[in-house]
């Protein structure tokens, strides 16, 4: 099972930079999700690890062996491409024995390897089929059982679940992975779906144009994001700009546009320092207009938004600034109304804080 | 002011019948969502009602007036795309322009409304840009820009979002709900994503093989849907098949493999064949200290999800359930492994005639 | 069974060392440099070079007033025709292309193979038929009772250039309109657009590198088509006609021929390479509206009109005069022609020793693009060489359909003569796989770009080597285009005229098909009368047609 490594890959397209600098390592049998916008860098990054592209600059080694200059036909891995690339003019059973065919396993004993993979996918029906006559999450299980035939221990995904219905891609995830892990794999899973990620992903690598904003498992992304970017791109998350007013052993007071002043649980940083709170919108709660605890700011409701596994409602602060929170749908007794003057808060503990960069929080979060 | 009614409308490609009789009816400045697994219809259904193509039988009516034998030009829609479809060929100001330009508007009156849809787009791009240098969600709000400029107030929005990403798509669905909902204008809004659908819509019409199998509120439609079919589709949910084994006033028994459960449901009878739908976010559990009855079983799989955790947990009969809990309310205290109780109140569970075709067809989603 | 099996694995054995070569990057560049050499060494340079080295001759024609003159009224009209015919085919064509794409009905089929008439039929014998319909007394003169209602000369070339030229704009802008994604216009009529508005302000902007590709082509064909002109022109002289003209005279005026040639080549190259660059700067006039009017015209009796315009104009100056090419072939039959041309009679033993001719030079030169042609096409479609070669060679390819082709064929066989002092037939085998190949690269280069390269990808990394890739993917995806777009080049070298005139000496005991015919067109007397030309032009129109039909029933398999 092979262990891959990248240590300062780049790559340019003209002079557009696709990848800058890139370092990871990836452990057998892991399954590294590539996270990140369109545009972010990250098909690429699978085709330079496929040897479909060959890096400017750096290091590509699978089990500690330069790959760098060996073709994708002498890397031994299997690639799913986006939307697929299902030979049309092989059935589904032909599809999934090219590889062990060309890889010089003999005809029958190919189609043999062939028809159990397609039985694991649950398309043994399907083998005489071409593409083309099958719906588009049977063509999706096609590309997957080509790959998983090829016998190669490292699995390139690039956003295998892209094409398919919201529901069904949802159903999907956890058989994806599943399949993966059962076949013992080394999985590299490129995907724009931040929660996709976190369903599939062992570790998950934020990219962003390019370059590394995080890496870690799911609930460390997800519990410590390192920077604005990843508290936005990763889960739902409401912003506040402030100044930090005082700091102590325990906290820091942030004074807030107009006045507001909340506590945070953060001592790192100076008085006077410019800052960026960013708190996530299940944490932020929605509370009765007179609650006076700890960090509540009043409010009227905007919008409520019906999610199936929680409401969202949307809250217009007293200084004009926008927030929402996220309430279980199981802890909603009454639904807030438009107009409805509530109050929201949130514990100090539960504020991530940042600083201001010279770019401005609208650029530093925005998507592309 | 704008109403839709729509009258066994009906479209037929030879022999395959994409619409069957369909009816339904949208209330002025309401936002009605259609929804459903690809080759429901749903597709069809707008082109119909807009005039993009033809339907082979049925009426349509904005405003009380037939419209069905109008064209496409003449019906006086907003429309927007999947494939956005901005012209390419002219930069961003010439496309939000083009409908007032193409109705003979004088320039000043066609400027001052793109001028003010620029502000309530809230995009800061240079109105000579052309759409190739913009970003998806760009384009995309510059095509909301263009069909809101000739003043409809008839909206139609063809998988809007289809083609942005997951992020995007999330942050637009508000921001595009909020634009129709100030303006005061009645939409159609077709989507396969149910989320989307849900977060967005007054209603939601849920279509299947050309037929809407049920049409109500959003939150009706997830907590209590009507049919097997849309239980599954608008969200995960554990299926158990079983027998009504008591019916009372105000509850009826269901028994699954030995498991016993209540439901508020009414209309049953006792001894019918049935099939319970659970969803996984109103399932409490907690860790097992004595003995355990029925509902219990070990946890088998954790999933981190971010605000929620998803856990399987093998039932003792060794059928699987899911379970979804907040990650505000406990969710990360449980590990695989551990022995739990899981319980439900009756009013979330959800009991279904038991479908001829079966309970795996009848929930397919392709 | 087992035996076709066993064939196929001694196959694989044969080819497998080359899969594995293939692997070699060295070996993929010395494939894809031998194949960019043929095209700089044989195609692009001995065109240009060859009319360059008589340079000299030109001195003397120029101290000639007279024939100057008369060479510089040639090159005139011959612009002067091409750009008046292909505004004409593209006002005429696009609403027939409009039509046949967007009508649903079961006759548009019949509409559209018949658009493809003069396309099926070789350009000689078109003029053949048009001579006849338009001129003689077999067709509409002798309907209304007058000699000639059209006698050859200028109206009669423009006839017959309208007539070639309008299957290529029809046939362009169908495939173009097909691909085009139509939301583009649902978009604008959602917006009140009507229906022509739309057009006029999206679809056409939009397709506006195909409505300047499709101008392009008409017009280098008709600038280049010598054989039918030839056929029509009377005592008319254009470029191809004046260079025809210098060549059968005895002897041969080298200088004028040398001359006109020069201008030509260099002209039609500039006039290519500006419309190339100019064509996408073209604004059409988007912004101006008027709602009311375009509206009205957009409605289904303007539509209808338009539509009834278009077809009668096709009917009457394309599909009419096309068929009669098959008029006095068979008067033929009843008089008895047909046996003495089975028997090979007199003139027919030289009859079916030039159409044997054609068809070796066309089989030598299709070979020859295939195994040259195909390389350079995978090195276009995949960028082998990086985006700006890519462009570069993508107009340097098209080259030798600019030029017209009298003037090729002059420049050539002087750079062939000079170097390689080859045989008459290899020289003609050459210049015809220089006239033939922009057809076979371009056709094997759009087969190669509808399959999606990711598709090669997936199979490298599953471990099939370039090679392979190349005949488990490409080949079979491509094999029925390939096939296809071989016959065209054969059909399209055994239609060539222009440049054939200009290798063979008028003494020259070669002749190709075409070129014996013209000379039997314009001189019915010389062969035993009117029947026997019909009937030579009608065995060389069945040949094609016969290669034709083959396209369209592997095509038709294809889907």
């Amino acid at each position: 099972m092979p262990e891959v490594r990248l240590s300062e890959v780049s790559k340019s397209f003209g002079r557009i930079e696709a990848i800058h600098h890139f370092d990871l390592e990836i452990k057998s049998g892991e399954y590294i999700c590539v996270l990140g916008p369109t545009g972010s860098g990250k098909t690429t990054l699978l085709r330079l690890i496929a040897g479909l592209i060959c890096p400017d600059d750096g290091k590509i080694t699978f089990d500690g062996k330069l790959v760098n200059d060996l073709s994708p036909e002498e890397r031994d891995i299997a690639y799913f491409p986006q939307q697929y690339a299902l030979f049309p003019h092989l059935n589904v059973l032909e599809n999934v024995a090219f590889g062990p065919k060309t890889r010089g396993v003999a005809y029958e004993e190919a189609k043999t390897q062939a028809l159990k993979v397609l039985e694991t996918v649950k398309l043994d029906q399907r083998a005489n089929a071409f593409p083309r006559e099958l719906s588009g999450g049977m063509q999706q299980r096609v590309a997957l059982a080509r790959a998983l035939a090829s016998g190669a221990k490292l699995l390139l995904l690039d956003e295998p679940l892209g094409a398919l219905d919201a529901r069904l891609r949802v159903e999907l995830r956890y058989h994806i992975k599943s399949l993966v892990k059962s076949a013992g794999l080394t999985a590299i899973h490129v995907t724009h779906d931040q929660r996709e990620a976190m369903i599939v992903a062992d570790r998950i690598v934020v990219l962003r144009m390019g370059k590394v904003e995080q890496v870690g498992t799911p609930y460390h992304i997800y519990q410590s994001p390192a920077t604005l970017f990843v508290a936005n791109f990763v889960g739902e998350t409401n912003f506040l700009e402030g100044t930090i007013k005082s700091v102590n052993s325990v906290g820091a007071l942030v004074e807030l546009q107009d006045g507001f002043r909340v506590k945070v649980q953060e001592t790192s940083y100076l008085s006077g320092e410019e800052v960026v709170l960013a708190i996530r919108q299940e944490l932020t709660s929605l509370m009765p207009v007179d609650y006076d605890g700890e960090n509540a700011i009043q409010g009227e409701v905007k919008a409520v938004r019906f999610l199936g596994d929680s409401i969202r409602v949307e809250v217009i602060l007293v200084n004009n600034l926008l927030i929402s929170a996220r309430i279980p749908i199981s802890q909603v007794k009454i639904y807030p109304k438009v107009k409805d003057k509530v109050a929201i808060s949130f514990k100090p503990a539960d504020v991530f804080v940042f600083c201001t960069t010279a770019r401005g929080l609208a650029k530093e979060i925005e998507v592309i | 002011m704008t109403t839709v009614k729509v009258e066994n409308l009906t479209k037929k490609y030879g022999e395959i019948v994409a619409l069957d009789k369909v009816s339904f009816e949208i209330k002025d400045k309401e936002y009605l969502a259609i929804i459903g697994p690809s080759g429901c219809g749903k597709t069809t259904l707008i082109k119909c009602m807009s005039g993009i193509q033809s339907p082979t039988g049925g009426d349509i009516y904005f405003d009380g007036k037939p419209v069905k034998d109008l064209p496409l030009e003449e019906r006086g829609i907003g429309y927007v795309f999947q494939e956005i479809a901005l012209f390419p060929h002219m930069n961003v100001w010439d496309n939000v322009t083009y409908g007032p330009r193409v109705k003979g508007w004088p320039g000043d009156r066609a400027a001052k409304v793109a001028r003010e849809l620029f502000e309530l787009i809230r995009l800061s791009v240079r109105e000579r840009e052309y759409p190739s240098s913009l970003s998806g969600g760009a384009r995309q709000k510059i095509g909301i820009a263009r069909a809101l400029a000739s003043g409809s107030d008839l909206l139609f929005l063809d998988e809007p979002l289809g083609s942005l990403d997951a992020k995007v798509r999330t942050e637009l669905r508000y921001e595009i709900q909020n634009i129709i909902r100030d303006l005061g204008l009645t939409a159609v809004h077709i989507t396969h994503d149910q989320e989307e659908a849900m977060s967005v819509a007054d209603r939601i019409a849920v279509m299947k093989a050309g037929r809407i199998v049920e049409i109500d509120e959003p939150s009706k439609l997830y907590s209590n849907p009507e049919t097997l079919f849309v239980s599954n589709f608008v969200g995960e949910a554990n299926f158990l098949e079983g027998i009504v084994t008591k019916v009372t006033d105000d509850t009826c028994l269901v028994e699954s493999q030995g498991l016993s459960l209540s439901s508020t449901e009414k209309s049953k009878r006792e001894g019918e064949k049935i099939v319970v739908a659970i969803r996984p976010d109103f399932v409490s559990m907690e860790k097992r200290v004595n003995n355990g009855e029925g509902f219990a079983g070990y946890i088998e799989n954790q999933d981190f999800e971010g605000s929620t955790i998803r856990y399987e947990v093998v039932l003792k009969d060794h059928r699987l359930f899911t379970i979804r809990l907040p990650q505000i309310l406990g969710g990360l205290a449980f590990n695989i492994g551990d022995e739990v109780n899981l319980s439900v109140k009756p009013e979330h569970v959800l009991i279904y005639p038991y479908p001829e075709v079966g309970v795996q067809k009848e929930l397919a989603l392709a | 069974m087992s035996n076709l099996s066993s064939t196929k694995n001694t196959i694989e054995k044969i080819l497998r060392p080359l899969d594995r070569l293939s692997a070699n990057p060295n070996a993929r560049r010395v494939t894809y440099a031998v194949a960019l050499i043929f095209f700089v060494s044989m195609i692009l340079i001995p065109p240009i070079i060859g009319v360059v080295l008589k340079w000299n001759l030109i001195g003397d024609t120029l101290q000639n007033p007279i024939l100057v003159a008369r060479a510089e009224s040639a090159i005139l009209a011959s612009f002067a025709i091409a750009s008046i015919v292909s505004i004409l085919d593209l006002i005429a064509g696009l609403p027939t292309a409009w039509f046949i794409v967007r009508r649903k009905a079961k006759w548009i089929n019949v509409v559209d193979t018949l658009a493809d008439i003069p396309f099926v039929i070789p350009t000689v014998a078109l003029g053949f038929s048009i001579l006849v319909f338009w001129s003689q007394p077999q067709g509409i003169s002798g309907l209304l009772r007058i000699e000639s209602l059209i006698s050859p000369g200028l109206g009669l070339i423009m006839l017959l250039h309208f007539a070639f030229s309008y299957p290529i704009i029809v046939r362009i802008m169908v495939g173009e309109l097909q691909s085009y994604d139509q939301v583009y216009e649902i978009a604008g009529r959602t917006l009140g657009a009507s229906s022509l508005t739309a057009a006029r302000t999206i679809t056409l902007p939009i397709l506006k590198p195909a409505l300047v590709s499709a101008f392009l082509l008409a017009f280098c064909r008709s600038l280049s088509e010598t054989g039918a002109t030839a056929v029509v022109a009377g005592a008319f002289e254009n470029g191809p006609i004046f260079i025809r003209n210098a060549l059968s005279s005895v002897p041969p005026q080298q200088g004028p021929m040398v001359l006109v040639s020069l201008v030509l080549i260099v002209t039609s190259c500039a006039i290519f390479a500006f419309i190339s660059i100019l064509g996408p700067r073209l604004r059409f006039p988007v912004k101006k509206v008027w709602p009311n009017f375009e509206k009205r015209l957009s409605n289904p009796k303007s539509t209808l009109g338009r539509d009834g315009l278009a077809l009668i104009v096709f009917a009457i100056f394309v599909a009419i005069p096309s068929l009669f090419v098959a008029l006095p072939g068979i008067i033929a039959f009843t008089d008895g022609t047909v046996v003495a041309a089975f028997t090979g009679a007199g003139v027919w033993g030289v009859y079916w020793g030039s159409l044997l001719t054609s068809y070796v030079v066309a089989l030598a030169a299709t070979l020859m693009n295939l195994l040259v042609g195909f390389p350079m096409a995978v090195i276009i479609t995949r960028r082998k060489f990086g985006t700006q070669v890519t462009a570069l060679l993508n107009a340097l390819i098209s080259i030798p359909i600019t030029i017209p082709s009298v003037a090729l064929g002059v420049s050539l066989s002087l750079f062939w003569t000079a170097f390689g002092n080859l045989p008459e037939l290899w020289t003609l085998i050459l210049v015809h796989t220089t006239i033939t190949y922009t057809y076979f690269v371009q056709a094997m280069a759009a087969a190669i770009e509808s399959v999606p390269e990711e598709l090669e990808s997936v199979a490298r990394t599953l471990g099939a080597h370039p090679f392979e890739t190349f005949r488990k993917i490409l080949i079979p995806l491509t094999k029925y285009s390939i096939f296809s777009g071989a016959i065209m080049v054969l059909t399209r070298s055994v239609d060539e005229t222009g440049a054939t005139t200009a290798v063979l000496a008028a003494t020259s005991q070669i002749k190709t098909a075409p070129v014996l015919l013209v000379n039997w067109i314009r001189n019915p007397a010389s062969v035993g009368g009117q029947s026997v030309v019909g009937l030579g032009v009608l065995f060389l129109v069945l040949t094609t047609f016969i290669s034709l039909l083959v396209i369209r029933l592997v095509l038709r398999r294809e889907r």
